[in-house]
């Protein structure tokens, strides 16, 4: 009998140095010419007129160079357009190309390019689709400059050509239908054969790129990382140098010695999408909706719930944009008997039942939070999940009386205005309208500068009168980072632009 | 023995006829998408029609079901719809990780199980009865816990494996052994308790029968009655047991890949769901079902070969 534990234990031995003999091997293999990120988005496609913002901008970034750009506080400057300018009632933009550039391909970067790239992206279904449609017309007036007729004066336009509306593809790949499996564009770096896609997109930066200097790294490796604690996991042994993480990350990674660095995001909270109470009656009225914002305690929700990254707001603008007014977020402070008067006075005494909408994940605990504070002035909270988009979620949403959703929140605020003012607006899914908004909306985008920062800032305090919404706060995004790269934070974007990253000592 | 063999892979071949039609329509009541899961929500209702009718969504559901069928007999699994790769492609490339950590887990499984089994039943008494408390826990441990704890242990503080990722074994054989290590523990752990509590049973019933008794009053070495004899006529059951472990290794590797961050074929299996990617989901489907007819084929022969008796069942 011994013998035989003597060949068990044999057998196990080897069973552990098997296992065990890969792991002492280091698991940094970075330098300061290689950038190791993970993303928490893969890129599908890589025409850019099927992306979908949100973090896979990075990706879209090393192959593609956009017509402009977009600076750490949202303002913009030239890129592949040098110059532009306006027409007098804002609905011709001129744009004064940069000359030599070429596509990875081969093909000259021309006038041609931009008109075969913007028509693309009105095809398209990507994010870029919505910006797009305001273009009706591209003209070529020179090899060097393209005119762009827009159907109506478009302030989201220029920050558009800085993201995916102006990501410039080869023509010949776009025609050739090949875009989206091969990307072929003028950007600062090339696709490595390493890379495995879903796993590791590895970049090799141009040696004859127009803006080297911009780019610091001669190598940028991004990998999809859905799991936010793998991506901890491997930022904190070394293997990536930056991730976009989770506010409960914040104090962990601080202790561990990396870097926490913060932006605002989005806004979290309640879209009252019924306002005009064709599904629940009681949201007609504009007291149950300044009812519900008052009955929510902000401040506890904030530091119980969302870790305290952000900060309390009745808004649903970019704290950095035009629209933003810092006074309207005292506007709505935490008061049980006052939501139960207003309630009371609008003939809802007795209370009633509001089916929220809300995706599984990480808003299912949000839900009995919001279901206790509305039950303390009366109204009943009743969940309703919705699928993906491709079960319909998006058909739920759109036909609901109110729901709760993460919401980007832009520079310029004009995009926000297309996501949920207009009557045509995906998040105002039940097409509400109200003179006053209108007016703004046909208003603003005529105006420039100052001007149309106060139409934006009354428009904003309009909204937060009327109740159009309850939001709770607008939320930091957190990004970590190791010692070994410094990173500048964009306003208004899910992930810095791959510009804004450096070796530490630089 | 011939027969039997046959028999058993035409009932194999027409389980997997069942599942693979059932779910191809069972996805199609469902309502999903694929075509807005593949757009997404700034798509207007005229493209997402056009992707419909780009992807034949809008035939009858029976010719649909009959070109996925044919399609897939020559081969071909059709294309992603959220992504541009053949579905086929997609599945191979991401295999290796998932065969990796499903196989070594099972290999893990099968030799710690059988010895902590034999450990267990030859043991009675104090060393059984802790080795069945570790069972016991090692069976309760969800192994997406497992995972995340040894990530944190064995990755984050000791810096023994990488914490994420997945080398390949013909970059680096060392690289490989390393990628996996954690996570083939993770998922294997619930595998073992659950080899290891079979054979015990196994082995303590056969050691109670009479033809035992009779072989060690005849004087024959403990080893050669545990091994020859004990452990000959014990592990039939634990075979069963294992080709179940085998395919819940399969299931569980979505969940353990995610902690680890490896692209395996649970990776993709997630992100179609969420995009209503019904060719990648009846590609999944079909490997899954293959394989799991697959490996009850062999156990079916295996046992055949054991036990004439079974052959004529």
């Amino acid at each position: 009998m011994r013998k035989t534990y003597g060949v068990i234990a044999a057998i196990a031995a080897t069973a552990l140095a098997l296992t065990g003999c890969g792991a002492s091997q280091p698991t940094s293999g970075t330098s300061t010419d290689t950038l190791t990120m993970s993303n928490s988005g893969d890129i599908t496609s890589w025409d850019p007129s099927a992306m979908k913002e949100g973090s896979i901008i990075q990706y879209a970034e090393a192959m593609y160079d956009p017509l402009l750009k977009k600076s750490a506080d949202g303002s913009i400057e030239g890129n592949l357009a040098t110059k532009w300018s306006y027409n007098s009632d804002l609905t011709e933009l001129t744009l004064t190309l940069r000359d030599g550039i070429k596509f990875a391909d081969g093909t000259a970067f021309d006038a041609d390019a931009v008109k075969a790239n913007l028509e693309d992206r009105k095809k398209g279904a990507g994010s870029a689709s919505e910006t797009a449609k305001a273009i009706s017309k591209v003209d070529t007036l020179s090899p060097t400059e393209v005119k762009i007729d827009l159907a109506a004066p478009a302030p989201g336009l220029l920050a558009a050509l800085a993201t995916y509306a102006g990501f410039m593809a080869s023509p010949k790949a776009i025609a050739a239908g090949t875009i989206g499996k091969t990307p072929v564009g003028s950007g600062p770096y090339t696709l490595d054969t390493k890379t495995v896609a879903g796993t590791s997109y590895v970049f090799n930066k141009k040696p004859e790129y127009w803006d080297k200097d911009s780019y610091p790294f001669s190598t940028v490796v991004i990998k999809p990382m859905p799991d936010f604690t793998a991506a901890y996991n491997a930022l904190s042994t070394g293997q990536t140098e930056f991730m976009y993480a989770t506010a409960d990350m914040a104090d962990q990674a601080k202790a561990a010695g990396l870097t926490v660095q913060t932006v605002p995001g989005e806004w979290q909270g309640i879209i009252l999408q019924d306002r005009a109470g064709t599904l629940v009656p009681a949201l007609k009225d504009e007291r149950v909706r300044q009812a519900i914002n008052i009955a929510l305690d902000r401040k506890a929700i904030l530091d119980g719930f969302f870790h305290g990254y952000g900060q309390v707001s009745t808004q649903t603008f970019n704290p950095a944009s035009q629209a933003w007014v810092s006074e309207l977020n005292d506007k709505y402070p935490y008061d049980v008997a006052k939501a139960k008067k207003l309630l009371a006075d609008a003939g809802y005494a007795d209370g009633f039942t509001l089916p929220v909408v809300y995706s599984s994940g990480f808003q299912e605990p949000l839900i009995p939070i919001l279901q206790q504070y509305l039950a303390a002035v009366g109204i009943t909270l009743k969940p309703v999940l919705a699928g993906s988009f491709a079960n319909g979620g998006l058909k739920v949403y759109n036909d609901s009386a109110a729901y709760i959703l993460s919401f980007s929140t832009n520079i310029p605020a004009w995009t926000d205005v297309l996501n949920k003012l207009t009557p045509t607006s995906l998040w105002n899914g039940l097409g509400y309208s109200d003179p006053t908004v209108q007016k703004y909306l046909d208003e603003i985008p005529k105006a420039q500068g100052d001007g149309q920062a106060k139409l934006y800032q009354e428009l904003n305090t309009y909204i937060v009168d009327k109740a159009w919404f309850a939001p709770i706060a607008t939320l930091q995004n957190v990004y970590i980072s190791s010692s070994k790269i410094k990173v500048t934070m964009e306003q208004a974007q899910l992930v810095p632009s791959l510009r804004f990253f450096a070796p530490a000592g630089k | 023995m011939l027969l039997f063999i046959l028999r058993r892979l035409l009932a194999g071949l027409l389980l997997a006829f069942v599942v693979v039609t059932g779910m191809f329509f069972f996805l199609t009541l469902t309502g999903t998408d694929p075509a807005r899961g593949s757009l997404g929500m700034y798509a207007t209702v005229a493209q997402v029609e056009a992707k419909r009718h780009e992807l034949g969504l809008d035939r009858p559901v029976f010719g649909q079901y009959f070109d996925w069928l044919g399609n897939a007999l020559t081969g071909s699994l059709g294309t992603s719809s959220a992504q541009n790769v053949s579905v086929s492609e997609l599945i191979l490339t991401r295999l290796p990780v998932t065969v990796s950590l499903a196989v070594g887990a099972v290999l893990i499984a099968a030799l710690l199980g059988m010895m902590l089994g034999v450990f267990a039943a030859v043991r009675p008494g104090r060393i059984d009865r802790a080795l069945q408390i570790v069972m016991v826990l090692g069976f309760a441990l969800p192994n997406f816990w497992v995972a995340l704890i040894l990530a944190q242990v064995f990755a984050v503080q000791l810096r023994w494996f990488p914490a994420t990722g997945y080398a390949p074994f013909l970059d680096s054989p060392l690289g490989w052994i390393g990628s996996i290590t954690l996570p083939i523990v993770a998922l294997s752990i619930g595998s073992i308790a659950a080899i290891a509590q079979q054979i015990r049973n196994s082995v303590i019933s056969v050691y109670e029968q009479d033809y035992i008794r009779t072989l060690r009053s005849r004087g024959l070495p403990s080893r050669n009655i545990l091994l020859t004899h004990v452990l000959r006529n014990a592990s039939p059951p634990a075979l069963t047991m294992l080709s179940l472990q085998f395919i819940a290794a399969l299931s569980g590797a979505a969940i353990v890949e995610r902690v680890f961050g490896l692209q395996g074929i649970g990776a993709v299996a997630i992100t179609a769901s969420g995009s209503g990617d019904i060719q990648v989901i009846m590609g999944l489907l079909l490997f899954t079902v293959i394989v799991v007819v697959a490996v009850n084929f062999v156990v079916d022969v295996l046992y055949g070969a054991l036990n004439p008796k079974v052959r004529i069942a």
